[in-house]
């Protein structure tokens, strides 16, 4: 569950597998050169140049070539971090003589002899450091910086690569045989080795892939997290689009969810699922016990403004990562966990995570999703934005359709010590004098037989770390004669708007509706404010370094109603 | 991604040179509105991608093609900025300026109705308003937000050149190229259920090609158009930039062939969805012909 605390994770350092199965538990055990890198990199991080020298080269004086290159002050930068003083991890991939054809435009010519091509790569920033080496006269010549650029990678990662993935037991399921080692590697190429790119999460990967039959299984080795990114089955011999994280991920979310029915039945309750194209996860014909309680769940917009000026802001969609309306986009596909509580294990939840490319640096944002059902009956629908946005005075609006089911409810507000019935189309705003009854019961959906949900206020009590949601709520009439937001909806509002406006109320005004004995949507928008202030931060993200690559640390607001059945 | 379009030294351009000079669009004239507007014509441009601005400006700046340089000022008529976002922009000879939408972080100024609507700028009066509208057989929704992407005007016959995605799916592709001629609005569909993003019209060994980019993939087509651009035989596959650039699975936004003949690829992430308001990741790729061989051979990456 998510506490009030500091999650530190690692950002896509999860796995795809291309069919639409569950992902299975990996093995990693009997890796000898992966255990033996890992502790490489524990130690070379204590020293005060952190630089993995090169393994394999045919210079002679590589040694001392490279103890000239690194210990050029101009490389100082990719070694530390100046604002937090924390080492950055660096490996040199090769040495060799430097030709003509290697000096930039300009250089002076020079005695080609004595001089050495050294190729770095920083590991943090993702970089390529292209350093000249004069032997001779034991002085670095010409240093150049290469943003977002990789170069070859050496033999003994190469091996790495190919360990870690004939031993990842997932790269083994879905190739349907042990003793990959054994395999052909991919016909047309001179390695097993496929270059490609790890595009979202920055990282240097690789893809060692083995052919079966007219097919073959790429696997996206992450030599930056040093795990598997991702497997795909390609033909062989195809030519499409290049194997990288990115196409492998969106290919196993397109394929598998986007409008794609996922019908789960668990515990007591029966739902579907699918990701689409603006609405994010959306969430179908929820039953508890047989008995139907949601038509349809959603997350429809994100609204997100900023105070400083006036009318900045956006409004945002999550859903499908192509093909769509989305902005921030489901690279993750959809998972389940278990809620536990007090040590017990009190029902499950359904998550899902949004991501712009590019979070989390400024102006990106991450969202995440989740649908909580409890072995009790209780259901609370949870959104949450992860930063890091365009500033730390914005405020996030998200907007949750929850469209009820059954033909003849009645909507309540407790309101002075009685549920007065909501009898039109309305909205109320939940404030610091909302008076609730009991365990924060603010609101009631109830039907012909008096049974029905009460809904419960989130006041900052849900134990996800949430503030408390100063939401507004919003009651409109569902008429299967006309489409209220039932299929996929285009941004319904503005980001600015700092009142009730949110969108919902253009299925209110100008002449509400008769509400009373009817089917009902409930609209849910929560307001909360982000925070970057040491200790107290909220809807927010920063970069970290951690053994020597950066890693986001991310500080979530919740929000979201509970909705209990009576 | 900047959609500038300068006005240094552009202004009489006759056909001889553009020819010479192989890309067909260099004849952009000067719309005599700039000079109304008080700006100083050789430091302004039009532009379509200015942070925090709707619409089109008119910027002039102390250096322009530098986005760091000082901006001195920064223009919009009231009917640049209610068109919503805007993308591709061409001007004719006159002046006149053919401005395509460019659906952004959402829809909200961009109806989906409007996506395959090409705006004109008078150049005389400054106006921008709806000039023709490519035919649409299905209406850009949820799926697909995008209509027309890429555009280029044509010196040589007056033709004004689009690709639009207008109904285009994940699986199904009905994009198309067309051609309007800019005196009698005539629309003519030079290719059909293809997913164009970039076009340009260029004098290549004497022919006239149009080299087109797909949309879907990474590839760049070539074909050879005669003088009043008509197609002269099929769609043909020059090359692919998969694996190329940071990312390695750009698609090419915009094309264009520079003084010395290199082919200068504008490129972007593109897969049919919207966009975060950070998102720049773009690059420029360059391509050399090599005659012997027949082929084009990627020069660099910036």
């Amino acid at each position: 569950m998510m506490k009030n605390i500091v999650l530190l994770y690692v950002l896509f350092s999860f796995m795809i597998i291309l069919n639409c199965s569950s992902q299975k538990n990996r093995r990693t055990d009997g890796q000898s050169l992966l255990d033996e890198r890992k502790r490489e990199i524990e130690a070379v991080l204590k020293l005060n140049k952190p630089v993995l020298l090169v393994k394999q080269t045919d210079i002679k004086s590589s040694s001392e070539i490279q103890d000239i290159f690194i210990s050029n002050s101009k490389l100082d930068k990719f070694f530390l971090e100046s604002s937090s003083q924390k080492k950055m991890l660096n490996e040199i991939f090769s040495i060799s003589k430097a030709r003509p054809s290697d000096l930039p435009n300009g250089s002076a010519i020079m005695n080609m002899e004595n001089l050495y091509r050294v190729e770095m790569y920083n590991y943090a920033m993702n970089a390529s450091i292209i350093g000249f080496v004069d032997l001779a006269h034991r002085q670095v010549i010409n240093i150049i910086f290469y943003k977002e650029t990789q170069p070859d990678i050496p033999p003994h990662l190469v091996e790495l690569a190919m360990e870690m993935a004939i031993n990842d037991t997932a790269v083994i399921n879905e190739y349907g045989e042990h003793k990959l080692d054994q395999k052909p590697i991919m016909a047309g190429t001179k390695t097993a080795l496929n270059r490609t790119k790890c595009q979202r999460s920055k990282h240097l990967c690789v893809a060692p892939t083995f052919v079966k039959g007219d097919k073959a299984l790429w696997a996206i080795v992450d030599l930056t997290d040093l795990n598997i990114a991702g497997v795909k089955w390609t033909q062989v011999g195809e030519t499409g689009m290049a194997v990288t994280q990115r196409t492998m991920q969106n290919d196993k979310i397109m394929s598998c969810y986007c409008d794609k029915n996922n019908v789960i039945e668990k515990n007591d309750w029966t739902f579907s699922y699918s990701m689409s194209r603006s609405d994010g996860l959306v969430l179908t014909n929820v039953q508890y016990k047989k008995k139907e309680l949601f038509r349809n769940v959603k997350l429809v917009d994100w609204h997100v403004s900023y105070s400083k000026i006036d009318g900045f802001g956006y409004s945002d969609a999550v859903g499908c990562p192509e093909f769509s309306t989305a902005a921030v986009l489901a690279v993750e596909p959809p998972y389940f966990e278990a809620i536990v509580e007090s040590g017990d294990t009190t029902g499950f939840l359904l998550g899902q995570r949004y991501y712009s490319e590019g979070w989390p640096t400024p102006c990106n944002y991450n969202y995440h999703q989740y649908f909580e059902f409890y072995n009790d009956g209780r259901f609370r629908p949870v959104v949450g934005s992860i930063g890091r946005g365009c500033g730390n005075n914005g405020m996030y609006r998200p907007v949750t359709r929850i469209a009820l089911s059954g033909e003849k409810n009645n909507f309540y507000e407790w309101n002075k010590n009685t549920w007065k019935q909501w009898k039109k189309e309305q909205w109320t705003l939940q404030t610091g004098k909302t008076l609730y009854q009991g365990d924060h019961q603010w609101l009631k959906i109830e039907n012909d037989n008096k049974q029905g949900l009460v809904i419960l206020a989130n006041t900052g009590q849900m134990r996800d770390g949430g503030r408390g949601d100063n939401a507004y709520v919003y009651v409109t009439k569902w008429d299967s004669h006309r489409d209220e937001g039932e299929t996929d909806l285009p941004t319904i509002g503005p980001c600015c708007n700092k009142d009730y406006q949110q969108g919902p109320e253009k299925f209110i005004e100008p002449d509400p509706e008769i509400i009373e004995t009817s089917s009902i949507v409930l609209w849910y928008v929560a307001q909360m404010t982000n925070d970057d202030t040491k200790g107290n931060e909220y809807c927010w993200a920063e970069s970290v370094l951690k053994n020597g690559v950066y890693v986001p640390v991310i500080y979530p607001c919740y929000s979201g109603p509970m909705f209990k059945p009576y | 991604m900047k959609q500038p379009i300068y006005y240094l030294i552009l202004f009489c351009l006759c056909s001889f040179q553009f020819e010479l000079l192989g890309q067909l669009d260099q004849c952009k004239g000067l719309p005599p509105y700039f000079l109304k507007k008080g700006i100083n014509p050789q430091k302004a441009y039009l532009s379509t991608s200015e942070k925090f601005l709707v619409g089109m400006a008119l910027i002039e700046s102390e250096q322009p093609g530098n986005p760091n340089a000082k901006i001195i000022k920064v223009i919009q008529d009231s009917s640049w900025t209610d068109k919503g976002f805007l993308g591709a922009i061409c001007t004719d000879q006159s002046g006149n300026s053919y401005v395509l939408p460019s659906a952004k972080v959402n829809l909200l100024k961009n109806p989906l109705e409007k996506q395959n609507t090409i705006y004109k700028v008078d150049a005389n009066s400054g106006l921008m308003s709806p000039y023709v509208q490519i035919p649409m057989d299905v209406l850009p929704g949820s799926f697909n937000p995008f209509g027309l992407l890429g555009s280029f005007y044509d010196c040589s016959t007056s033709q004004l050149i689009v690709s639009t995605v207008a109904g285009s799916s994940e699986n199904r592709e009905i994009g198309k190229v067309c051609k309007i001629d800019i005196k009698t609005k005539e629309i003519t569909t030079l290719i059909d259920h293809k997913d164009i993003y970039g076009l340009a019209l260029h004098i290549h060994q004497g022919k006239r090609i149009l080299y087109l980019s797909s949309a879907r993939t990474s590839k760049l087509y070539s074909l050879e158009l005669d003088d009043r651009n008509n197609p002269i035989g099929t769609l043909k596959e020059e090359f692919s930039i998969s694996g190329l650039g940071p990312r390695g699975d750009d698609k090419i936004r915009k094309i264009r062939f520079t003084s010395d003949g290199k082919m200068q690829l504008f490129t972007v992430l593109f897969y049919y969805n919207l966009t975060s308001p950070s998102e720049e990741q773009q690059n420029q790729m360059y391509f050399v012909y090599n005659s012997i061989k027949k082929n084009w051979k990627l020069s660099g990456i910036e």
